[in-house]
């Protein structure tokens, strides 16, 4: 009995662990690994890493298989749909109060992701904290969209990559954008 | 002008897109240059958005569908750029001079000043650059909130009179919903 089961016992080990590669799981994208390191490297204080995961395709239709037994609003279940590969990293500040230098951060964000290709669509800083988000100069498909974000405050900062269907995704932001120009103040 | 942090990231997942440098080689009319800001230094608030029109294309695709009005707004617009900078002592008389002096350069480039208003500590000018009567190829509000912030939005395209009231709408920019509904009176 035990000497069947091993052959098997180590193809699903090892099917397991090809699957795992293949969709990219505990891995972040190099995108964000540039834009953790450019902050890491900027921000002159340092940074322990809370988690750092990175899933692809496989993952994701594992995921949404078994989310497909659990009843979810129609919109959770067409966004999870929408997405193709997702990373995040989540860091917290090792000790220190003293203020970051945020404009020296999104600066070396800056300069880190330009020259990978990408194009920073927003910045926003205020008192207690910095947001940027990029886009891939390059992109012309809105099918297959990969955006990046990045936000630091004085405790901990955050960096996440997702690829995506922006279809769906623009779908649900029109189904919603009359409750969002009424709970937003004019410019 | 209140708090614009908000209307500007939902504005930025709708369009998404940007470049700082874009058109930097090749200018379109209705472009123009405010240069770079810092961000103050007590911390308030800084906002940049600069939208290309790869993205807005993108999503004027996929507008098509449920909002056709808003999509054909979109396939018009080549460049949406907003800065947002908090004012403090030590950045406000400099802010206040350089928007003195776009507002002198619009002017002296035939931009066209479409509004003026200057109440309480709100002052506002919006500018447009025309193509005869058919299209305005861009359009700039720039606003000083008395101590609070600054303003600067340029919008380029080929935009159809009419559909400044869209923009305003759409984008929930206030002086340009009263320009579109004076357009659409005449």
């Amino acid at each position: 009995m035990k000497k069947a089961r091993k052959p098997e016992f180590l193809i699903t080990i090892a099917l397991a662990l090809l699957s795992l590669g293949l969709s990219g799981c505990f891995k972040v994208s190099s995108d964000v690994g540039a834009l953790r390191d450019s902050v890491v490297k900027s921000a002159g204080v340092e940074w322990d890493e809370q988690i750092e995961i990175g899933v692809g395709a496989i993952t994701l239709n594992l995921a949404r298989a078994g989310l497909a037994l659990v009843d979810l609003d129609p919109e959770a279940k067409a966004a999870l749909h929408a997405v193709r590969s997702a990373d995040v990293g989540v860091y917290k500040r090792r000790h220190g109060r003293e203020q970051l230098k945020r404009t020296a951060i999104l600066a070396a964000a800056d300069k880190a992701m330009t020259a990978r290709g990408w194009d920073r669509l927003v910045g926003v800083m205020n008192q207690s904290e910095l947001v940027a988000v990029y886009a891939p100069s390059s992109a012309r498909s809105a099918r297959n969209l990969k955006v990046c974000l990045m936000t630091v405050n004085e405790n901990e900062f955050v960096v996440a990559a997702a690829r995506s269907d922006l279809e769906p995704l623009m779908e649900i932001a029109f189904n919603h954008a009359d409750w969002h120009q009424k709970a937003r103040p004019p410019l | 002008m209140k708090h614009s942090q908000c209307p500007i990231l939902a504005l930025t997942v709708l369009l998404a897109g940007a470049g700082v440098n874009a058109y930097a080689g090749d200018n379109p009319p209705g472009y123009v240059d405010f240069g770079k800001f810092s961000a103050p230094s007590s911390g308030g608030e800084f906002v940049e958005v600069h939208i290309k029109s790869n993205l807005i294309s993108m999503v004027a695709g996929l507008a098509e569908k449920s909002e056709p009005q808003v999509a054909e707004l979109l396939r018009n617009l080549h460049l949406v750029r907003v800065n947002v900078i908090g004012l403090d002592d030590e950045n406000r008389a400099e802010m206040e001079k350089r928007i003195k002096k776009i507002r002198d350069d619009l002017d002296a480039k035939g931009w066209e000043r479409v509004v003026t208003a200057q109440k309480k500590e709100e002052d506002v000018a919006v500018y447009l650059k025309t193509r005869g009567s058919e299209a305005v190829e861009g359009l700039v509000v720039t606003v000083i909130e008395g101590a609070r912030e600054a303003v600067l939005i340029n919008i380029v395209g080929n935009i159809k009179p009419e559909r400044i009231a869209l923009i305003g709408e759409r984008f929930n920019i206030e002086p340009l919903k009263k320009i579109g509904r004076a357009i659409e009176k005449n």
